[in-house]
């Protein structure tokens, strides 16, 4: 609980009658047998713990190269993307690292802007689902009752639906691009993340310190936003994490289906897109080896941080 | 049992009703008219107006709903838009091979699962569990067109062991090694996914049973590690095994739409992408309500296992 600023380690009658509070401030002179740790905050702990996991940790670092590389694509990328800058399906070269493709478009140029695709869809859609979620979650597991269970009937309808299915069909009937695809995934992917908090804010609703702010007479808004939300943040981090990742994947499929982000904006997935003539497939595998790899690296790398994040937190560590 | 059964399927109804709403208000919000497909240019507005009628169009949207309804109880799901054949004809059709790919990768998937999961939680934390769990978050992150294209490559056209994609060669429909070697390629990349989730449901599972007292209990009257492992272990970590099982049964219908666009499989989720490609809403209509079923009855199924395997869930309820 992120309450915790200090720990205490080693037999609490050690400290006879100090208060934690003198302990910590260091005010009191320390017991003789007793060990103690004025240790650090909730958040340094969480960071070292999540340091410690050293595939998580480089797992951040290259998504910051790849967060960076979205940023500063402009400067990077050595060619527009979106136009003919060399020949037709020309193979790596000096002058195009990765070749070019059917179009005569620069591949590695695409492969950077891309990124902007992949992140700007993952991130948005997970953030629009959790607004949503979150809310809804709160809303079902503090007020139970009738809301309760509307919004529980309405969560199992739209859980009902096959997502990938679902989303290709809506995506599709209203019309793809970058934004519908986000819309579309923020507004279909809520339930998990609402039944989510709800358990959540179940477990703590029945803890002591929100008997007292009731009984305080707080407001039930201040309870909530104040006295819940902090304490069921550490869960929802993870699972957006997690989300962020099958965004990316699905958004990549979407587009590779020719249903997501359509060229020439470039995609990770539509960039697969020709590789289902074999000819592409076989004769010019530039075009669509790097792509895959890169959304490979960058769901991977979310996974093994989101990973690492609910171990940190001290989620099931299993 | 028979009332916790009707119990369960009465409370699907409402959430049934409103799937089928919410298809058919997908579908009708639509922009274009459902009978611009029946129209040519050259037709006077009288023929128009006949053809509208005919499909039902000039009627209001909540007797277009129960028409459409009732129709769809009696097995008629209307007819396609591209190919005029009745839509539960042309499922039929694409039904067979998609539950042939879903059931042989299902099947894969828990055989190789089950025991890797299994084997991870009994050497937890050493190199062989990091490796496996590692596996699987490699298996989740594959981005499956992906996976699909390489194995075509590497397997399909340098090594060319496998074909390349369909489920027959044409004129050798009786090859029942040509059919093998068809499903194998679609076959690993479902299987991959399907996988790597059950593989962590079963080691946090199986991690969960032996921190329970009866395994220690069992361990010091001196059973053999088998016996321990089958009769104990395994049986008392089955209850996450089936909610795996229920999460992936209804992807049986819609599941395979990359992997089967990738290899040409004539199923379910090849038809879906060319539905939606030629704008075919009965068609749509119908795979989105038969999967959204195909989710309701699998929970439900999950839940009587459940109750099966525990007798107390039935009790709580």
């Amino acid at each position: 609980m992120n309450t915790n600023k200090f720990m205490l380690v080693g037999d609490d009658s050690a400290f006879g009658n100090l208060t934690a509070r003198e302990v910590y401030d260091g005010i009191a002179d320390k017991p003789n047998d007793a060990k103690v740790e004025v240790v650090e905050s909730w958040e340094k702990i969480t960071w070292r713990r999540f340091c410690k996991n050293k595939v998580a940790f480089w797992s951040m670092v290259l998504l910051l190269g790849i967060v960076l590389m979205a940023v500063l694509a402009p400067v990077i990328a050595p060619f527009n993307p979106n136009t003919t800058v060399g020949d037709f399906d020309a193979a790596p070269s000096a002058a195009h690292l990765l070749g070019t493709d059917d179009v005569g478009m620069d591949i590695l140029s695409r492969l950077i802007y891309g990124s902007r695709v992949s992140l700007i869809v993952g991130v948005g859609s997970v953030f629009i689902y959790a607004l949503i979620g979150i809310t809804l979650g709160l809303l079902s597991g503090y007020l139970g009752g009738t809301v309760d269970g509307v919004i529980m009937r309405i969560t199992e309808v739209f859980m009902a639906y096959p997502h990938f299915m679902i989303i290709m069909v809506i995506v599709s009937l209203i019309g793809p691009n970058m934004m519908t695809v986000m819309l579309v995934m923020g507004v279909m992917g809520w339930p998990p993340i609402c039944r989510l908090v709800r358990g959540e804010v179940l477990k703590v609703k029945s803890m002591d310190y929100i008997a007292s702010a009731v009984v305080t007479g707080y407001s039930p808004y201040t309870i909530v936003a104040k006295h819940i939300l902090p304490n069921v943040l550490s869960p929802i981090l993870v699972n957006a994490t997690f989300g962020i990742a099958s965004a990316i994947l699905m958004e990549a499929s979407l587009s590779f289906l020719g249903m997501g982000v359509q060229p020439p904006t470039a995609s990770w997935g539509n960039m697969l897109t020709s590789a289902q003539s074999l000819t592409v497939l076989s004769e010019e595998p530039w075009r669509w080896i790097p792509p895959g790899i890169a959304v490979l690296t960058a769901v991977l790398a979310i996974n093994f941080l989101g990973d690492g994040l609910n171990e940190a937190i001290g989620g099931d560590s299993k | 049992m028979i009332r916790y059964v009707l119990k369960r399927l009465v409370i699907s109804i409402p959430v049934l009703f409103l799937i089928s709403v919410g298809a058919f208000i997908l579908v009708h919000l639509t922009p274009g008219d459902p009978a611009d497909m029946y129209i040519s240019p050259d037709m006077t507005q009288a023929q128009i107006d006949l053809t509208r009628s005919a499909l039902g169009l000039d009627k209001p949207w909540l007797i277009q709903y129960f028409e459409w309804i009732k129709n769809f109880f009696s097995g008629n799901f209307g007819f396609s838009f591209s190919s005029r054949q009745p839509v539960a004809e042309i499922l039929a059709q694409r039904f067979s091979p998609t539950l042939l790919l879903m059931s042989v990768s299902l099947l894969a998937a828990y055989l190789a699962a089950i025991p890797l999961g299994i084997i991870a939680a009994l050497n937890k934390n050493s190199w062989i569990d990091r490796s496996i769990i590692g596996w699987t978050f490699f298996n989740v992150s594959f981005p499956p067109f992906f996976l699909g294209l390489a194995l075509i490559y590497v397997l399909g056209i340098k090594l060319a062991i496998f074909p390349t994609g369909g489920m027959v060669v044409l004129g050798q429909e009786n090859d029942i090694a040509g059919r093998l070697m068809h499903l194998v390629l679609p076959v690993v990349v479902m299987a991959s996914q399907f996988s790597a989730n059950m593989i962590r449901y079963v080691r946090a599972s199986v991690l969960d049973v032996l921190d329970q007292n009866y395994i220690r209990t069992a361990v010091s009257k001196g059973l053999s590690e088998l016996h321990i492992l089958f009769a104990h272990i395994f049986r008392n970590s089955l209850i996450p095994i089936i909610t795996v099982i229920g999460t992936d049964l209804p992807k049986i219908i819609g599941g395979a739409v990359i992997t089967e666009q990738i290899f040409q499989w004539p199923g379910i989720g090849s038809l879906t992408v060319a539905a939606i490609n030629s704008r075919d809403y009965p068609i749509l209509m119908a795979i989105v309500i038969l999967s959204a079923v195909a989710v309701l009855l699998a929970n439900l199924l999950v839940d009587v296992l459940y109750a099966v395997i525990d007798p107390r869930i039935r009790y709580e309820k």
